[in-house]
């Protein structure tokens, strides 16, 4: 069950021809895929298009109406697998992942797939997780489209560009038997907006009918020497179709200016950063007019050369506005204009940053030395309202605003696990940790300060393996290994890189795989081994059958993480036992995410029924806590913070736990693990109590109530 | 060309806000009138408690050829340096942010609330590391061409609701957008959501409140403040008490009184007013080396260091903490509880080897403290949780009888060590402020190092002693108060005793 439903929203999927629809970018693609009668929909969850997956999911019934098949792809390499089914068949097919990771993982399949050739038009919708807010390495997928020769289109940052532009994919995929990438931005993806829908389309070629006439040719499998052959196609035929197809169909845009001397080439994506930009020189307005002729690039591989070479005629100058590095497009333009003899100035990343985000800001500076350059009537008019801010008050600010690193949620089930690893670290001294993809990498920011390394989703394991120190026994002072695997991340890959590697190679470190029943960093999707309510999968597939089943003997299995005492001990046992073998401990509880939007319901329902409910809460007692923070440090839950004591005698603030507390016992219990303090306490509230429970509960109180009154009386009188 | 402008705005929220209901509800209320609107987020980041931003930009269709199938204006997916018109921050900090991210220019108006969601490194602090937020107010009056702001957060708890519908309210009253109050409420009315009559209160209560501010505003208050000294009671009911409150005020000079009655009654609250007696002798002799003309800076540090060291945590001081009146209603008031409302606890205790040894006679205490085979045996059969349901009849009677044994504490092991202590410290504050009387304060202000349980409580006391040695071995050196000082702030922020320990082998 996905953390964001998109039940209600799905339904404006089912808008017809010429109505207005009003959403979010990742549904106007799906919308889009819709009205393009897509076959066949798969992928792999990830940030920015997690929620693409989601819709998908939610809108399977509408999918199932259309005849559309989904799935949820084991991994990115098995969505672009999956792809194969337009190899031989006129049917259209979509994927989904985060990039550049998720490419880098499909690339074995994808690559294959780009050799073999399409019938049916294959589209990949890329996520580009690339600038601020995004949560992996800074690379571009353009070097991917240009070592297979996948056409890759980046197009201009509005929901009817997106959405017309997928339509256009599946066309030139199929003119040119090429599978295509379709990019989005992180901010593309979340990009509310409107455009007009068309009607959606039943798939013109079913897989049904695919199954039934069956299709081989020898030729579309990359084995010599078909394979040969199959890189003689792409030169010799599916480039030149692509570059025809997208100069018929305009799919690159030429924006006249008033100017003719100079010009500017943009990545589509980036046209809405750089037309801002245009309208601080007063060069454009808001309706995207440019003063300048501008040249943009919604595909951005293959590079049309013939437009290129058209646009650059008579220009003194041109800036190419490409995001990231290697600046690949200013390299293959710049090789054009040098064959061509093209005198034309070719300027990019020299006045332009080599990476990063292109913001506004960098656009606008860059733009300002251009125009130094070649149009000196140009004047950058003043910025109403233009400030700078004084050095001694960046400075002020850079130490006072604090920086707000991505924790795990109030109440989540990894919290203790890590808490106990610190605990464990704190009486063995330091392990190396290798860490993992998801939301328990999570653990390397403070307060846990866990973890060495993160190579991939799933390789948690694997990124350990040469640390095996299996000939040396663990009483002589050996430390062993530690990985961390999430469930995600087991069963991508980590069960057979990871665990089974282990058992293979008689691996002697420890393995905690973290299982709270979901894909959780992404949304909360469901993998095999979750537990509940998912009426389109089979779920409930054990990790522990599975771990069991590759061979390993020392499985460790805890159903309640947040016992931080138990998890010590377990941790501790694998750590020093001389057993052989690789370790694994299943550390199991539900995200708590996930399992609040469960429990509430039933909660309110009860509630509405007038029948017993307990709401529980954790609390602090300001008398007791002595403000020395070292519960902070072990947990940093979210709802844990800080307040000052009422007793001025006490300056150090003291904790406290707020109203978003979800009554996990995280802090209590590793209050009690480490010794900490006795300031912890978990109340229970009972609603709609029993008549018992209230006639108990009124005994107690008067009873309390004397006790209480008599000492008080005592402490004055002394 | 430029009147074509759209209105941008930019919110800066941290998880739990609501901030993306905030963006909704001001896209459903440009939208009904007539405006086109566009937004965009990064997904996912303020649940998982980071800080994150909402863009919006908001444009006139009539602005626009008849259709958005013919047009789309060019809009931008991020805040232009210096380019937002109406900045929200639903947290102090965040206003701040804003201004480093180079969103705030004069012309933006800043509409933020007061309200503090500490950040993982204030709360990890040891000592006092959350951020002066009266720095971060500063600049927003002197960035932004008008600042609006109040505990907006504080507004929609009242009210039962968050503060996405309380910053809504706020919106509305700044006049920052050609939409009237009524197409305002409207939005929430039909949003369809949870809690809608509490968001509506709430939205109302933070719309007048601005309203007010516009015509007379209000100073900045911070959210959090530290709890101050209140001024010695002119009597008290108590007839014993008042005796003291007399000698107080014969003995002890009007800067210090204060402190010493705080002092006093937390130590009398801790055992008895013949300890509290204990007390003021103790403090009397180190005001006998003090003067008014260094506003008896010493006595006043000492005083209040000595009430908290006198008043030290034991399991008595736990267990009548834990059954007094006060922590019930306490207890009620954290989760939020009626009064007629059954409300159980359960305590997380775990009294460690040092706790329970403290507990004996002194002289047993002290053959034990050390003992390696005690330790372990302990360590085996007793070392563990000690989690007890505080409002369960036995239990609560266990706890309210050991929480009476003060008369015992006086003779346990833990009484004898702290005094021992804490006479040691007195002595070593007297001898030093003959020498060097700024030396001396920092001294008295080094028991703050002591304090927590168990580990933290040894480690806090090894911090305190290495700190004491090291002023006491050099207190002839000149200008080793600042040093020592230094040494002090050293050893709050870092928990651990090795930063400090490294520190004075480096001096």
């Amino acid at each position: 069950m996905a953390e964001r439903s998109f039940k209600h929203e799905v339904e404006k999927l089912r808008l017809g021809e010429g109505e207005i629809f009003h959403g979010e970018g990742i549904l106007a693609v799906t919308k889009a895929l819709l009205q393009c009668g897509v076959g066949y929909v798969g992928g792999y969850q990830g940030s920015p298009i997690s929620h693409l997956m989601d819709v998908f999911a939610d809108a399977d019934p509408l999918l199932k109406e259309l005849g559309v098949y989904f799935e949820n792809s084991a991994s990115e390499a098995g969505a672009a697998a999956m792809l194969s089914a337009s190899v031989m068949y006129p049917v259209r097919g979509a994927v989904t992942w985060k990039s550049t990771v998720g490419t880098n993982v499909a690339s074995d399949a994808l690559s294959n797939l780009a050799s073999s050739g399409v019938t049916g038009g294959t589209v990949v919708i890329i996520g580009e997780d690339y600038g601020e807010g995004s949560s992996i390495m800074q690379e571009r997928t353009h070097a991917f489209a240009m070592k297979s020769q996948m056409w890759l289109i980046d197009p201009r940052p509005n929901l009817p560009s997106i959405v017309h532009f997928t339509e256009k994919a599946f066309q030139l995929s199929e003119a040119s038997n090429t599978p295509v990438f379709l990019e989005l931005r992180v901010r593309s993806c979340h990009l509310y907006g409107q455009f007009v829908a068309k009607e959606n389309q039943k798939p013109k070629y079913t897989l049904g009918e695919a199954l039934n006439n069956p299709v081989r040719d020898v030729n579309r499998i990359v084995l010599p020497p078909a394979s040969f052959l199959q890189e003689e196609d792409k030169i010799k035929r599916r480039l030149p179709a692509a570059i025809q197809f997208i100069k018929d169909n305009k799919m690159n845009e030429f924006l006249s200016g008033e100017r003719d001397d100079i010009g500017i080439i943009v990545q589509g994506a980036l046209f809405n950063n750089l037309n801002r930009a245009l309208v601080q020189f007063d060069l454009s307005d808001h309706l995207g007019n440019v003063k300048i002729p501008v040249y943009v690039m919604n595909v951005t591989y293959p590079v049309i050369d013939d437009e290129v070479l058209e646009f650059c005629k008579g220009k003194r100058a041109v800036l190419l506005v490409e995001e990231g590095q290697p600046n690949y497009i200013e390299q293959s333009i710049g090789l054009t204009m040098f064959h061509n003899e093209v005198k034309t100035k070719l300027h990019g990343k020299d006045l332009l940053p080599m990476g990063g985000d292109y913001t506004i800001g960098r656009l606008e500076t860059a733009l300002g030395e251009f125009f130094n350059l070649y149009q000196k009537e140009i004047e950058i008019t003043e910025k109403e309202g233009a400030i700078t801010i004084l050095p001694e008050d960046a400075k002020t600010l850079s130490e006072a605003v604090p920086a707000r690193p991505a924790g795990f949620c109030t109440g989540c089930p990894e919290r203790p696990i890590f808490a106990a690893l610190k605990l464990v670290q704190q009486n063995m001294g330091d392990y190396h940790v290798s860490a993992d993809i998801g939301c328990h990498l999570f653990s390397i920011l403070p307060p846990f300060n866990i973890g060495a390394t993160t190579m991939g989703y799933g390789l948690g394991g694997a990124s350990a393996s040469a640390f095996n120190m299996d000939f040396v026994r663990k009483d002589n002072g050996q430390k062993r290994v530690i990985s961390i695997m999430g469930d995600g991340g087991f069963w991508h890959n980590g069960l057979t890189t990871g665990i089974t590697n282990a058992v293979f190679n008689n691996n002697d470190g420890l393995t905690i795989i973290i299982d709270n029943n979901y894909a959780a960093a992404t949304g909360g999707q469901d993998v095999p081994s979750s537990r509940f309510n998912n009426k389109i999968r089979t779920i409930n597939n054990p990790i522990e059958k599975a771990v069991h089943g590759v061979g390993v003997k020392h499985v460790d299995f805890i159903d309640n993480t947040y016992d931080v005492d138990k998890m010590v001990k377990v941790i501790t046992k694998a750590l020093t036992s001389n057993e052989k073998g690789p370790k694994v401990i299943i550390a199991q509880s539900e995200c708590m995410l996930n399992k609040q939007r469960r429990d509430n319901k039933v909660k309110k329902k009860k509630l509405e029924e007038k029948k017993r409910v307990v709401n529980e809460k954790f609390g602090v007692d300001s008398k007791v806590c002595t403000g020395d923070h070292e519960c902070m440090r072990l947990s940093g839950c979210p709802s844990l913070t800080l307040t000052y004591s009422d007793n001025p005698l006490r300056e150090d603030p003291i904790a406290t736990i707020d109203s978003s507390c979800v009554a996990c016992g995280n802090c209590g219990e590793v209050a009690e693990a480490a010794v900490l303090c006795p300031s912890f306490y978990k109340a229970q509230v009972v609603k709609n109590p029993t008549s018992w429970e209230k006639f108990k509960h009124n005994v107690k109180q008067n009873i309390f109530s004397y006790l209480q009154k008599r000492r008080e009386k005592k402490r004055q009188l002394a | 060309m430029r009147t074509l402008e759209p209105i941008k705005i930019a919110l800066l929220a941290v998880g739990g806000d609501g901030g993306g209901v905030l963006t909704g509800w001001i896209a459903q209320l440009a939208e009904n009138n007539g405006y086109f609107v566009q937004y965009t987020y990064i997904a996912g980041v303020a649940q998982r408690t980071g800080a994150t931003v909402y863009y919006i930009e908001l444009f006139p269709t009539k602005n626009l050829q008849d259709n958005v199938a013919e047009k789309t204006p060019v809009l931008s997916q991020m805040p232009g340096p210096h380019d937002v018109d109406i900045l929200m921050a639903t947290e102090l900090m965040e206003a701040g942010r804003s201004i480093q991210r180079g969103f705030v220019s004069k012309k933006t108006t800043m509409i933020f609330s007061t309200n503090r969601n500490l950040a993982i490194r204030e709360k990890e602090s040891a000592g006092d590391g959350i951020a002066d937020g009266a720095r971060i107010f500063e600049m927003t009056e002197k960035y932004s061409k008008k600042s609006l702001f109040g505990n907006l957060k504080l507004i929609a708890t009242k009210n039962g609701s968050i503060i996405s519908s309380s910053m809504f309210g706020a919106l509305a009253a700044s006049g920052t957008l050609p939409f009237s109050k009524e197409e305002f409420i409207k939005v929430i009315e039909t949003s369809g959501g949870k809690g809608i009559k509490q968001s509506v209160n709430s939205f109302n209560e933070a719309f007048q409140y601005i309203k007010d501010f516009t015509s007379q505003p209000k100073p900045y208050l911070p959210d959090m403040r530290p709890a101050v000294f209140q001024a010695l009671p002119t009597s008290v009911s108590s007839k014993k008490l008042s005796e003291v409150l007399e000698e107080i005020k014969s003995k002890f000079p009007k800067e210090t009184h204060d402190v010493i009655w705080h002092g006093l009654n937390h130590v009398v609250e801790f055992q008895d007013l013949k300890y509290g007696k204990v007390y003021l002798d103790k403090v009397a002799q180190i005001l006998q080396l003090d003067s008014a003309e260094k506003a008896y800076q010493l006595t006043r540090q000492t005083a209040k260091n000595l009430a908290v060291g006198m008043a030290y945590d034991d399991l008595i001081f736990v267990s009548d903490e834990k059954t007094k009146k006060y922590r019930q209603k306490e207890v009620y008031q954290q989760v939020g509880a009626k009064e007629n409302e059954i409300v159980n606890t359960l305590d997380y205790l775990h009294p460690g080897y040092e706790e329970v040894i403290g507990f004996l006679p002194a002289k047993m205490g002290l053959k034990y403290i050390d003992n390696a085979k005690m330790r372990d045996f302990y360590k085996r059969k007793f070392d563990k949780d000690r989690r007890m349901h505080s409002t369960g009849l036995f239990n609560f009677l266990m706890l309210y009888v050991m929480g009476g044994m003060r008369g015992w504490r006086m003779k346990t092991f833990r009484h004898f060590e702290e005094m021992e202590n804490v006479d040691q410290w007195l002595k070593r504050i007297k001898t030093i402020a003959k020498v060097n009387y700024n030396l001396a304060v920092e001294v008295a202000n080094s028991y703050r190092l002591k304090k927590g349980y168990g580990d933290t409580y040894k480690k806090g006391h090894s911090k305190f002693a290495m700190l004491n040695k090291y002023a006491a071995d050099n207190m002839n050196v000149p200008e080793i108060e600042e040093k020592v000082r230094h040494i002090l702030s050293v050893a709050i922020q870092n928990h651990d005793k090795k930063e400090t320990e490294k520190l004075i082998a480096s001096l």
